[in-house]
């Protein structure tokens, strides 16, 4: 018997080292493999549920989601003209606002000098469903799931810039070195699914790309998390994921040649020196290799039935898409991945609202009520959150002049409009109210802090105690702050 | 003293409980019973992380008026009782809370998330039955020097180093384990401190040298190469949040690497620490500062600095203030300083109004926080800096060019007889990787149209174009580019429409730095450029209108000599109807030797033009007023103005001098401070072992951890002082003990007892950074470029990265060529918003704030970048290539020379079988698919030898692949 025997049955390698002993002499097979890596690697939870990795004690209690996906409308997206209806401001158009009506609200430096002039919506609003929700003319398919959604009016954040308000949005923090909420809620619940990320990020390019704004690592970073639990990006350029297909000239066999050399050579190498990562490297080099063939797999929308396909729009079937993204969201919901995040950028609209609006959501309004209708039609919606919204909102007034051929607004943070839908959250609601100028909460505010404690909540999780310890404090994603949202739940 | 006998009792079935939990756990804190209780290292943390939250130093936060973080708050009287009445349990009212049987009245409250553990609450009674004696926290008493414990295995120890840690060993009932062979301690004593693994020869050499001191000398030689600076310099990168980009919105290029290339000078000339600190905190205070001791203050403008449009400037300039006082109390002080700029701390004794004394050293720079959109803007201070690591190099550089040109001149070069080819680079399809434009906006304005309908010279399409006035369409940012050889010459083939011919047409190239090669001909109505120079030349009249005319314009005559690089190619036009097809170049194909010349040429030049302007620190004239900012608000000033201090439990600066950045790092390099020595032997530690003596290297403070060995730490700094700071001799120090000689193997007893080898009974086992992966690779193929410093390089990286995710109008990823694509890893061009792919899926962070220690996390990604990475491919078959030449004849030796070269030892008999039957198999397998063979070898941009078996180069090329993905391959044992 091998010296390191004991070592790997202290360390409950036991099973793993019998399997691998068996075959070392003929090369590893990777049916052989396959089974190895899945065991041990569940874990209890108290939802009955199995997941791969976690924290202990986690979901802190019975969750209404299992998974997120988050549609996030990267530049801000105008309240105004989409979600917010504020009839009031056609008398009120073109009329000075003068500095006492901002209550101190710190302005961007793009427009903190210039007259600022009441400016409406050029869009028409109708009541949808039977909760009547108020929503534009640009977002007609988002009218036919009205009562599938609930509207927020009163998101509200501290950010007056896109960098540090997307980095809020998404660390918690307006500056750079939190984790991610994504990566957060991969440390607290693991992945349910051992072959694929517990959190993947997808990008697309809005259709009024002029000013698209920035996107950075960071934002699906792990920050002081352990780096495995950091986005994972999926591609339509290349590889679908970052290095996942073998190099020209190397097929799938002289592939799996290469692997059993190299698992093989490692196993001997743990005999010798006896340590588990030995081990864990195996079986990571496996998954990559399982990986290899689930990934392209998954991406491959085209097995998608004609109609599920017509229902996200033509643009499902051009990779890359906001829509193809939709897609492969729900396809990736459906085999376990914890958070899904797609961008969409192209929302900072300071000028040319009637030249860029339209393009932007004719780029998401069908493939996101698509979504809504695919997942409820698989059952999935009750246990899927998901959530749409951009990283601040627009102001009441116009930025430059007041030419409804070209009208545009600047940044606005003390409220803004947000849909969230399925998981945990009651459908067919509009919850919170803004003024009829649009600038300040008149009820029920609901700050960043509060959207991320109510997300978490869903996922079983209190925001409380989801915490890490980094440089001799306890961190979480709420910091100090957060309430849930209790009204808007089921 | 006799304990009461229900305590004794309680605690006989804890200590069991405790001794099965602490045999899973590290070698933590002792069972309450077995010794005395010392307050630091057993109570401290638990009042810390349990009680400090709300009964610390907070006071704005602090409950029911008690505070235990203090000798007198423990013992205040609190009307008639008090928390702790040393020596009786009874009486002490903590004992009585944290105990209580209602649960509504326990301490911490159940809610809190707090709860002790029964080993907590017994720890805390033993404690107070034992007197509740109270310690200044440990690492605020400045290090004794205190004496290595004699052992009896005095055979064992090489330095005093093995006394603490045996002694700690023999305690636990443990020996060490035996040494490392040979083979394994030169692998990993090179990669600790030259982050490259051993040539074979070197392996040769020091398995064959018998002598005493064979390895003392090697740790010597390893010590004088110039590649210790580099190994050094990447930990310390990460410390100062070191990038090559701004970091926020725009995140634009920055020069910063000046500054990187001084530490690797710092490090090299081995500057004493204290030297090193203090030209980085304020070497532009120092009497007389020379350029290179400014530069060195870069170190606090490594920090992210915004672009974006709407940015408050003071917000941010706060922020960067803020940053400062982070980065600077965590590497020096191991302090999180952070965390009382909103409020006083919640652990340790710092108030709100100490952090804000610390951040006015850092508050005084003339900067604005805010930086320009051009890849030149630079924000606040900055000084024009050669590398202080070029001008040797530069000697060198011309040494290599005159020898070259002297052969090539004997030999004939390829431009004297040359062989014309033709490369065609835009014809029916437009270059790899290139993006086109056209007026009018939008990619579709490169207009491609068909013969069916118009007139085409080649292929099926021309590109065509209508227009009134100056209009023009392009490709740019092509990838690899199209590389002009000796005796270029440009062509186009062009067609002008008879019934609406143009007044001009004009052709424009872009070589990666700009677009200002032009050549037109007819009129001259394009006013771009300067005419009868290379950004405008007359070429001569429009050519014949109604037919297809080859354009010809020899690359020279528009500057663009042998070497540049093409990646645009504009075809421009004044009215008309213009038709462009086929597009290239004739040149010759020069030799390698030529090659090498245009690069080394090119490295030169660079060199000569490079002064940039490096953002440093300075002082204004007028001292900006610090005022505590409420909640840490940078637009809430209180009315409390500070000057500049350090926290009053670590001393005070001395009162006779202004108190500035110089005056701070004096203090931070005097005997009175007991922080640094420690912070930056243990950090140092770390490098050696994986983990360091105080495991979280960020934080001394009352929420870190108890040192694994108080007494090693100790006597450690003040040696570290004592020397006078020497930094060479530390390392030296720590890599001599016989500790860290021992076997990395673990041992049955001590796998799971101590996984994390905090005890030391066998030798430090870890995986690899990033970067001395990639370097590995690099070096065992051959492939790697050796070369000090300089402006850092874009080797490869998936398409379409910075595309994803970058400001429209933000520069695209431009992938270098060359001897770029193979310097080591540490010069790889640092993005913040989207570091280099491949260094992030092993742990390498984004470098947007300081990290001390990076986690060594095992993913099926990291798998993934060592099998398909173009890095590792093209690595495996240089490697490939090498053992076939250099490996002897027989199948058997070259896999043996391929495994040396990967782990630094020979394969025994097993392995070697293995390795023999995966290359048999590959070699059938490539037999029968030449073309796959023919594929891999293109895989990244240098040649392959064409003379040796293709099936054999590619089956060993998948070898090669099987050896750098393995665990010993990335691990140093």
């Amino acid at each position: 018997m091998n010296s390191n025997q004991h070592i790997a049955d202290e360390l409950g390698l036991m099973t793993t080292r019998r399997q691998l002993l068996g075959r070392a002499t003929t090369g590893i097979g990777s049916m052989a493999l396959a089974s190895v890596l899945n065991e041990n690697l569940y874990a209890g939870r108290p939802d009955g549920a199995q997941a791969v990795g976690g924290k202990a004690g986690f979901p802190n209690f019975l969750p209404k989601a299992k998974r997120v996906i988050y549609l996030f409308q990267s530049g801000a997206p105008s309240q105004f003209e989409l979600l917010d209806h504020k009839p009031e401001l056609e008398a009120r158009h073109g009329q000075v606002l003068g500095p006492d009506f901002f209550k101190g609200q710190r302005q961007t430096g793009m427009t903190a000098r210039q007259e600022k002039r009441v400016c409406k919506s050029i869009y028409k609003f109708k009541k949808h469903g039977q909760s009547g929700a108020e929503i534009s003319e640009l977002l007609p398919h988002l009218g036919k799931v009205a009562d599938d959604i609930c509207i927020i009016r009163s998101v509200q954040t501290e950010a007056i810039n896109h960098d540090p308000a997307i980095t809020f949005f998404q660390t918690g923090f307006q500056q750079a070195g939190r984790p991610s909420m994504g990566a957060w809620v991969s440390y607290g619940l693991g992945s349910e699914n051992a072959d694929l990320p517990a959190y993947v990020v997808m990008i697309s390019q809005g259709s009024a790309k002029r000013d698209s704004q920035a996107l950075y690592a960071r934002l699906w970073g792990s920050g002081f998390l352990p780096s495995a639990h950091q986005g994972v990006k999926f591609r339509a350029i290349g590889d679908p994921v970052l290095y996942l297909n073998n190099p020209p000239g190397i097929s799938s066999a002289s592939r799996r040649t290469i692997l059993d050399l190299t698992n093989s050579l490692n196993q001997a190498h743990f005999d010798k020196v006896g340590d588990p990562e030995t081990i864990t490297r195996i079986r990571q080099a496996e998954l990559a290799y399982r990986m290899q063939m689930s990934v392209p797999d998954l991406v491959a929308t085209s097995d998608e039935p004609k109609h599920v396909l017509d229902m996200y729009g033509d643009a499902a079937r051009i990779p890359g898409t906001f829509a193809a993204n939709c897609l492969l969201a729900r396809r990736l919901a459906e085999r376990g991945v914890r958070f899904i995040q797609l961008y969409h950028r192209g929302w900072d609209q300071h000028g040319d609202v009637p030249r860029d609006l339209p393009l932007q959501c004719g780029d998401v309004d069908q493939p996101s009520a698509a979504l809504l209708t695919d997942l409820k039609q698989r059952g999935m919606l009750d246990d899927t959150l998901v959530i749409w919204g951009g990283e601040f909102g627009r102001t009441v007034y116009a930025q430059g002049g007041l030419n409804m051929a070209k009208y545009g607004r600047d940044h606005h943070p003390r409220c803004f409009s947000m849909w969230v839908a399925g998981g945990g959250i009651k459908p067919g609601m509009t919850y919170g109210t803004t003024d009829e100028f649009g600038f300040d909460i008149v009820e029920n505010p609901v700050p960043v802090y509060d959207l991320h404690a109510t997300m978490l909540h869903c996922l079983g999780i209190d925001h409380q105690r989801l915490t890490h310890k980094f440089q001799g404090r306890y961190y979480r994603l709420t910091d100090v702050h957060g309430r849930v949202v209790r009204d808007i739940l089921r | 003293m006799p304990l009461p006998k229900q305590v004794v009792r309680k605690q006989v079935v804890l200590a069991l409980a405790t001794l099965t939990l602490l045999a899973s756990s590290a070698a933590g804190a002792e069972p309450a019973v077995k010794q005395p209780v010392d307050f630091n290292r057993d109570i401290r943390p638990i009042l810390s992380d349990k009680c400090f939250h709300c009964h610390g130093p907070d006071e704005s936060n602090r409950e029911a008026d008690l505070r235990l973080d203090s000798l007198e708050g423990l013992t205040a009287d609190l009307g008639g009782h008090s928390a702790v009445v040393p020596g009786n349990v009874k009486a002490s009212a903590l004992v009585a809370r944290i105990t209580h049987a209602d649960p509504e009245e326990r301490m911490p409250p159940a809610d809190s998330g707090r709860s002790l553990t029964p080993q907590q609450v017994e720890l805390i009674s033993s404690w107070v039955q034992q007197g509740a004696v109270w310690k200044k926290h440990w690492s605020f008493i400045s290090p004794a020097r205190t004496q290595p414990p004699k052992v009896a295995k005095e055979g064992w120890a090489v330095n005093p180093i093995d006394h603490f840690v045996l002694a700690r060993l023999k305690s636990k009932g443990l020996t060490p384990a035996e040494r490392a062979d040979k083979a394994t301690l030169i692998r990993r004593v090179t990669f600790d401190l030259t982050g490259l693994p051993p040539s074979i020869d070197e392996i040769k050499a020091f398995l064959a040298d018998d002598s005493a001191d064979a390895y003392e000398s090697l740790v010597d030689r390893l010590l004088k190469s110039p590649r210790y600076g580099e190994r050094m310099a990447m930990q310390w990168l990460d410390a100062a949040r070191y990038a090559d980009t701004h970091g926020y919105s725009l995140d634009r290029r920055r020069v910063m690497w000046p500054w990187r290339d001084w530490v690797i000078m710092a490090y090299n000339q081995n500057m004493p620490f204290d030297q090193f600190m203090t030209e980085q905190l304020a070497g532009d205070l120092l009497p007389e500062a020379t350029i290179a001791q400014r530069v060195a203050t870069g170190f606090n403008r490594n920090h992210p600095i915004q672009s974006e449009g709407g940015v408050i400037n003071e917000e941010y300039r706060v922020e960067t203030v803020v940053d400062r006082v982070e980065t600077t109390a965590s590497v020096f002080l191991g302090l999180t300083m952070g965390c009382c700029r909103c409020h006083d701390h919640k652990y340790e004794p710092f108030s709100q109004e100490e952090f804000y004394r610390f951040y006015s050293f850092f508050n005084n720079v003339p900067e604005s926080a805010h930086v320009g959109n051009s890849d030149k803007a630079t924000d606040g201070p900055v000084v024009k800096a050669p590398s202080v690591l070029q001008t040797s190099q530069l000697e060198q550089l011309s040494k290599q060019i005159e020898k070259l040109e002297l052969e090539i001149k004997k030999e004939g070069s390829s431009a004297a007889k040359p062989k014309l080819i033709e490369r065609v680079w835009i014809d029916d399809e437009i270059p790899a990787g290139a993006e086109t434009i056209g007026n009018g906006g939008g990619a579709q304005k490169f207009e491609f149209v068909t013969k069916d309908k118009h007139p085409v010279y080649s292929g099926n399409k021309s590109s065509m174009r209508t227009t009134v006035g100056l209009s023009q369409h392009l490709v740019q940012n092509a990838k690899p580019g199209l590389r002009i050889n000796a005796v270029g010459k440009l062509f186009t083939y062009v067609y002008l429409d008879p019934d609406n011919p143009p007044k001009e047409i004009m052709m424009q190239w872009n070589d990666g730095r700009g677009w200002e090669h032009r050549a037109y001909w007819g009129e001259n109505s394009i006013a771009w450029g300067v005419n009868n120079t290379t950004s405008r030349r007359f070429m001569g009249p429009l050519p014949k209108l109604g037919e297809w005319t080859k354009l010809e314009v020899a690359a020279a005559h528009v500057g663009l000599p042998a070497g540049r690089v093409i990646t645009g190619w504009a075809y421009t036009q004044f009215d008309g109807t213009v038709y462009w097809d086929k597009s290239g170049i004739v040149d010759s194909q020069p030799n390698e030797k030529e090659q090498q010349l245009a690069m080394l040429r090119e490295q030169a030049s660079g060199m000569k033009a490079g002064m940039p302007a490096v953002m440093v620190m300075a002082e204004m004239s007028t001292p900006r007023k610090t005022f505590v900012l409420t909640r840490g608000q940078y637009n809430s000033p209180s009315d409390i103005e500070v000057t500049a201090g350090i926290p009053s439990v670590l001393g005070s600066l001395p009162t006779d001098s202004k108190p500035n950045r110089l005056e701070l790092a004096k203090w931070l390099s005097s005997r009175n401070n007991p922080l640094t020595a420690r912070v930056t032997v243990n950090r140092y530690w770390q490098l050696h072992f994986g983990v360091g003596l105080v495991k979280t290297l960020e934080d001394f403070g009352a929420q870190g951890e108890w040192p694994s060995h108080p007494g090693l730490l100790d006597w450690l700094a003040s040696e570290f002082v004592e020397s006078g700071w020497d930094v060479k001799g530390m390392h030296k120090l720590i890599v001599m003990s016989a500790t860290y000689r021992q076997s990395s193997h673990w041992s049955a007893g001590v796998a799971k007892s101590d996984p994390e080898n905090r005890l030391l009974a066998r030798g430090p086992r870890f995986r690899l950074d990033a970067e001395m992966i990639r370097d590995q690779a690099l070096f065992a193929s051959g492939l790697l470029v050796e070369q000090l410093g300089g402006e850092s390089v874009r080797p490869y990286q998936p398409p379409g990265l910075w595309g994803d995710v970058v400001y429209e109008n933000a520069p695209r990823f431009t992938q270098d060529h060359g001897h770029k694509l193979y310097r080591r890893s540490m010069y790889t061009y640092w993005k913040r918003s989207v570091p280099p792919p491949n260094f992030q899926a092993f742990d390498a962070p984004t470098r947007e704030a300081c990290m001390l220690q990076r986690s060594k996390t095992n993913t099926p990604l990291a798998a993934l970048v060592l099998m398909n990475d173009p890095t590792f491919v093209e690595a495996s078959r240089k490697l490939a290539e090498r053992v076939m030449k250099q490996g002897g004849e027989s199948q058997s030796d070259r896999l043996t020379l391929a495994f040396r070269l990967a782990t630094g030892r020979l394969p025994n008999e097993t392995e070697r079988k293995q390795l023999l039957a995966a290359q048999t198999k590959l070699v059938a397998a490539y037999r029968n698919d030449l073309t796959a063979a023919e594929k891999l070898m293109g895989v990244g941009e240098s040649p392959y030898d064409r003379s040796l078996d293709l099936a054999e180069l590619a089956a060993y090329t998948g070898i090669a692949n099987a050896l750098f993905q393995l665990d010993e391959s990335i691990t140093r044992n």
